[in-house]
């Protein structure tokens, strides 16, 4: 059934590309990516990784959270101006009214990476070691809601890659509920040996910088990012970019292998379109999840035609971020709206061969859109066939 | 709120194996006391699948098995606030001697989410699913959040919560004792078989949370973030009207009235 608009009142974020919105959108411009070769792991691979995250330090009354994803986090809340927003939410509608949605799918699992390299020689680890304030999933949020001095609801939702499109639905059904006024929506993801080797056994990781729905295309990079969304309650006469419809679904067939006809895709996106009270032909853009693996370019490649047919331009954004997994939902939110904003199309950087068995439009340069682009949507999927479609649409 | 009813309900924890163990438990004709664990085996997944998963996934799978009302696809929330132990142990310890080792299956068992997909895939099931954690509010948290889908989508939710202990050398760093897992249908409509329906709301400045009425069951609810149910999953099955506080995030609690 239709769901009332949100809108987004400020945003965040941080990646490869570099700090704040303003990097992200000239990266993309000027089709920089943010990959990098990696030197230090057993495997060729390329990565997105932030710079200056290990020595950003946490708030001194709060140290007992420190671990780079939550120094992550918190380097992306003095990005943007974004606290600057929150301060004049909590006036408007009180520190306890404002819920804090947040999707991981690392958490500060490094810190117990770390602390197994220094066990002793009974098998202990370290006595500093601090689950409970790094690894669990509670840790980022718990930084968050102190770090930005709120007391109301909240959520950590972790269903690996679309953690923190999830974020979003959540939300808004609790401020629909009554339980919160306004929300803020985000997600934080590092780079873990845990996902890297883990990605790396599973054979999905690409020795080339990611090259999505290319012929070619042989596996993902791996990034990390972080990105924070304040959502509110949307009049028409507020000017803006606003959440519309959300759709999510479960594919029911595969832990680590996307349906191949993309049916729970598909049904992701069908659901999106109807909460937002729109039909296909309404959406101008899409964001792949485009991970750039053979099968889910090819299973998303059929689960778009079957919704939208071969005619909406489709890119994914991995070959500049690379897959920041629990942080790619809001940070290809956040690249949608720079999209709506700017009025301009991404290419799939890193595509040379166009795939002939993809049927979908896919960008093959940045393009200015022909007619101006007023919704869009943006897809993640997950293992265990979790699916999250979000659209956004421009509010005149 | 709209009251929002609790139909089905299931129970997994020492000793409190299903309703028939728990309710002389609730009544109070018997006393709580730990023992081992049984070994579950949920019937849903074929034998050479259930040899891939842990006894964190089969203790979410047992209880989502036993609370889901067959033949429906069901929205569902699933949340623990530790996620896998066992599997955290053994893949950083793999890191510590050869990272190229490790498992792909330990690896895709290792996402948040591992127990919601094998039950999607087990029960067949396409409907949206959510895995969440808050610590040790997480019980609290989840209940929100399937309470919110309830009243946002107007369909039943299948609500599955769990967490299991960690073994050494993780087990010096967690509260969690005991295995502990409930799970229930939610729904707008009331089931001829109803346990009761529940309305919730934030509490501030009021951090006692409530305990039940058999005060030998305090120590399990002390000893896992999921069995701080345990004091409405008592009124529920003793079908009480009662207001109870349920830990929440920063201090605060859930305000759960519960009611017939």
């Amino acid at each position: 059934m239709p769901i009332s608009p949100l809108i987004i009142t400020a945003s965040s974020m941080v990646n490869a590309l570099g700090r704040g919105k303003q990097a992200t959108l000239t990266a993309l411009l000027q089709k920089h990516s943010g990959l990098r070769f990696s030197t230090n792991l057993d495997f060729s691979t390329w990565l997105g990784q932030v710079e200056g995250v290990d020595n950003y330090p946490l708030e001194e009354s709060l140290t007992k959270f420190n671990c780079r994803n939550n120094q992550l986090a918190k380097l992306t809340l003095d990005t943007d101006n974004f606290r600057a927003a929150i301060t004049q939410a909590k006036k408007k509608y009180g520190a306890d009214r404002i819920g804090v949605f947040l999707g991981s799918s690392t958490s500060g699992s490094e810190e117990t990476e770390k602390a197994y390299l220094k066990r002793d020689e009974n098998g202990d680890l370290p006595a500093d070691y601090d689950f409970m304030h790094t690894h669990n999933f509670t840790s980022l949020l718990d930084y968050t809601q102190r770090s930005l001095g709120l007391s109301g609801v909240g959520l950590v939702i972790s269903t690996a890659c679309s953690s923190s499109a999830k974020v979003f639905a959540a939300a808004h059904r609790h401020i629909e509920a009554g339980f919160c006024d306004a929300a803020i929506v985000g997600g934080v993801d590092t780079l873990t040996q845990i996902s890297l080797y883990g990605f790396n056994s599973l054979q999905l990781i690409s020795a080339d910088p990611c090259r999505p729905c290319d012929k070619n295309r042989n596996g993902i990079s791996i990034g990390e990012a972080a990105g924070f969304a304040l959502l509110e309650p949307s009049s028409e006469s507020i000017k803006g970019v606003v959440l519309k419809g959300y759709g999510e679904s479960s594919d029911a067939y595969h832990m680590s292998t996307p349906h191949p006809e993309g049916r729970g895709a598909a049904n992701a996106m069908q659901y999106a379109l109807a909460s937002a009270a729109l039909i296909a032909t309404d959406i101008g853009y899409i964001n792949l999840h485009g991970t750039a693996t053979p099968a889910n370019d090819a299973a998303e490649d059929k689960a778009i035609t079957t919704v939208f047919g071969s005619d909406t331009p489709c890119s994914s954004t991995k070959g500049w971020t690379g897959h920041t997994l629990g942080a790619a939902g809001i940070t290809e939110a956040i690249i949608c709206v720079l999209v709506l904003e700017n009025q301009f199309l991404p290419t799939n950087l890193n595509l040379l061969t166009p795939d002939p068995l993809l049927n979908s439009h896919i960008l093959l340069d940045n393009t200015e859109p022909e007619h101006m682009i007023k919704y869009v949507i943006s897809n993640s999927f997950g293992f265990g066939g979790s699916n999250c479609s979000l659209i956004l649409g421009l509010q005149e | 709120m709209r009251p929002v009813y609790i139909n089905t309900l299931s129970i997994a924890a020492a000793n409190l194996i299903g309703l028939e163990q728990a309710m002389p438990v609730f009544i109070g004709e018997k006393q709580w006391q730990t023992s081992d664990f049984p070994k579950l085996v949920p019937q849903l997944l074929p034998a050479n699948e259930r040899r891939r998963i842990t006894s964190y996934i089969k203790l979410a799978l047992h209880i989502a098995d036993e609370a889901n009302l067959p033949e429906q696809e069901l929205l569902a929330v699933f949340a623990s606030s530790n996620g896998d132990f066992y599997i955290s142990d053994h893949i950083c310890n793999t890191l510590t001697m050869n990272p190229k080792f490790i498992s792909p299956t330990q690896f895709h068992n290792s996402v948040h989410n591992a127990p919601s997909g094998y039950w999607a895939i087990a029960a067949k099931s396409h409907a949206a699913s959510t895995s969440i954690s808050t610590g040790n509010s997480t019980f609290s948290s989840g209940l929100l959040e399937a309470v919110t889908q309830v009243l946002s989508q107007q369909q039943d939710v299948l609500y599955v919560a769990y967490d299991y202990p960690a073994e050494a050398p993780l087990d010096k760093f967690s509260d969690t004792t005991e295995p502990f897992a409930t799970a229930f249908v939610l729904s707008l409509n009331k089931a001829d078989n109803s346990y009761g329906n529940i309305k919730l709301e934030l509490s501030h400045g009021n951090s006692i949370k409530s305990r039940c009425l058999n005060t030998s069951l305090d120590n399990l609810q002390d000893s896992n973030p999921i069995a701080e149910s345990l004091p409405l999953l008592e009124a529920l099955c003793l079908k009480n009207t009662k207001t109870l506080y349920l830990p929440y995030l920063n201090n605060s609690t859930l305000k759960v009235d519960v009611s017939q």
